[in-house]
């Protein structure tokens, strides 16, 4: 495991240092743009940097959810497969390998996230600390990744990306069937669904309950990134046969 | 010897790689009252222990083999769940105790923790979620100290005189802070060397939990995630415990120093000599 680890990290050196400033670009542009703000900031600039770092945060791991993807599928060759498969560690080693550094890459986001955020809050007082945003960013990303991984290992790279737009073509859809046929009186006037929005988050209660329910899906991610991880085993060499090379 | 002059070396090119950092960046940016000033310096502390193992390991040429960067041995799932509910039954049990003995005015259903279910589910569900987000900060920490130190300093003394001794060095990192009230406060009469026992007595005991995990799995993981979710849950379910549904603090038989040293210290001593005896009896088996 420590050496397909390993082989993983020469593999992909180049391409993680890449991403790792790809990704980053606009968390550090929005920090240094609030560490050198001269000025002082007031409460709600400081609420507001909770949105800027938020909108860093998405773009930091969507760009490294595509180096999770591109690392998941460097090795589909039918040859590799079957190797790996013989060896002692197997394929749960190899699997493991691909998901533990998948884990790390999303922790590594988190961590170098909340990093450029204790910078800006150094420098200005009122920014806000926006861990819990970046965590929930977190449990996205891995549980795109716990449904993604499997449907690679299942049908390769390629479709199995297809399959995955899909199924989120199919969601997108029904939404937009809903919009046209179902209930939409709470959209109507915009100005009032706002309202309801801003009193629903002021409301302690109603926070206290949405809070919960985040929660327990935050806490589900984990173990269904663990079965995904099981099922990706399971799958793979069901998958290796779809491989091109 | 040349051996063991060798692991000497290298066990004291480690601790001022660890050491260093943190002893410049905790006495130049102290607030006095236990913490950092900058956010960014506090934030990075933990890192400095793998930073102090992977300069170590380059320069001494030895190599990342032992590290315990694998995901485990077969079966080690087991183990990875005590990581993680060991931390979370902790403040628990811990609070327990602090309303059996410690609490003047009040009972445990009195509490934050038993008023307010919804608070408390989310808590306890939340906190090993943003632990395993965090958990870099954790394994900063463990490839330091369970993944480099312990094995070097078994390769000079029994592994319960390493892990006591791994115990004293990781608490006494913590010195700087210390000496400002970090953890223990300054509430009590023999500030800050109350602190500094304390500190030294719950690291021996984590440290043996730690350890036994490390060894157990072969693997530096379940250590990290466990350090990381009892950084994220002991304050703040403990907290839950110490104050009444509507805020207010209970009244205590003892001062605050006390209140945290009866109620965790127990739990933590306990599973710490499990721990400590679990590896001796494999050491003994392995002899055998």
């Amino acid at each position: 495991m420590t050496g397909l680890l390993y082989r993983e990290l020469k593999l992909n050196w180049v391409k993680m240092i890449g991403f790792a400033f790809g990704m980053m670009i606009y968390p550090v542009l929005f920090t240094v743009i609030f560490a050198t703000d001269s000025g002082e900031m007031d409460i709600m600039t400081g609420r507001l940097s909770i949105l800027m770092f938020g909108m860093a945060a998405f773009i930091a791991f969507l760009v490294g959810g595509v180096f999770q993807d591109a690392m998941f599928k460097d090795d589909e060759r039918k040859k590799w497969a079957y190797y790996i498969t013989s060896t002692p560690t197997g394929i749960k080693g190899y699997m493991g390998a691909k998901y533990l550094i998948a884990l790390f890459w999303s922790m590594l986001t988190v961590t170098l996230l909340v990093l450029c955020n204790s910078i800006a809050a150094d420098a200005n007082l009122e920014i806000v600390d926006a861990t819990a945003v970046y965590t929930a960013f977190f449990c996205i990303q891995l549980f795109l990744r716990a449904v993604e991984f499997p449907l690679m290992a299942r049908f390769g790279g390629k479709t199995g990306k297809t399959v995955k737009i899909v199924i989120l073509v199919a969601l997108a859809m029904a939404g937009v069937v809903y919009f046209l046929f179902g209930d939409t009186s709470v959209f109507a006037d915009m100005d009032s669904f706002w309202e309801k929005v801003i009193s629903a988050v002021e409301d302690p209660a109603s926070m206290k309950k949405l809070c919960f329910v985040a929660s327990i899906l935050m806490a589900a991610v984990l173990p269904l990134y663990y079965l995904s991880y099981r099922l990706s085993v399971k799958w793979y060499l069901k998958g290796a046969e779809n491989y091109a090379r | 010897m040349p051996g063991k002059k060798k692991t000497l070396l290298r066990i004291a090119l480690y601790l001022v790689f660890a050491y260093v950092p943190v002893y410049i960046i905790c006495i130049a940016l102290s607030d006095k009252q236990g913490g950092v000033r900058s956010a960014f310096a506090g934030g990075t502390l933990m890192l400095y222990p793998a930073i102090a193992v992977i300069i170590t390991r380059l320069i001494t040429r030895e190599g990342f083999r032992g590290s315990f960067l694998g995901a485990g041995k077969r079966n080690s799932g087991k183990y990875y769940a005590a990581a993680v509910i060991y931390p979370i039954a902790l403040p628990l049990v811990s609070g327990v105790l602090l309303h059996l003995f410690i609490v003047k005015n009040g009972s445990i259903g009195d509490s934050l923790f038993a008023g307010d279910g919804i608070i408390t589910a989310t808590q306890l569900l939340t906190a090993p979620v943003a632990a395993v987000a965090l958990a870099l900060h954790g394994l900063g920490e463990e490839l330091g100290w369970r993944g480099y130190l312990t094995p070097k300093l078994e390769e000079l003394m029994p592994t319960p005189a390493a892990v006591v001794v791994t115990g004293v060095i990781w608490a006494l990192w913590h010195g700087p802070l210390l000496a400002y009230g970090y953890d223990f406060g300054r509430d009590y009469s023999f500030y800050p060397y109350g602190g500094f026992i304390a500190m030294i007595v719950m690291c021996i005991a984590l440290s043996a939990f730690l350890t036994w995990l490390t060894k157990r799995t072969e693997s530096v993981y379940p250590a990290a995630l466990c350090h990381m979710i009892i950084d994220m849950t002991l304050a703040g379910e403990l907290g839950m415990f110490a104050v009444k549904a509507d805020g207010t603090p209970f009244e205590y038989r003892v001062s605050g120093f006390w209140v945290l040293i009866l109620s965790v210290f127990p739990v933590i001593i306990v599973i710490g000599t499990v721990c400590m005896i679990l590896l001796c009896s494999k050491k003994k088996a392995a002899a055998e």
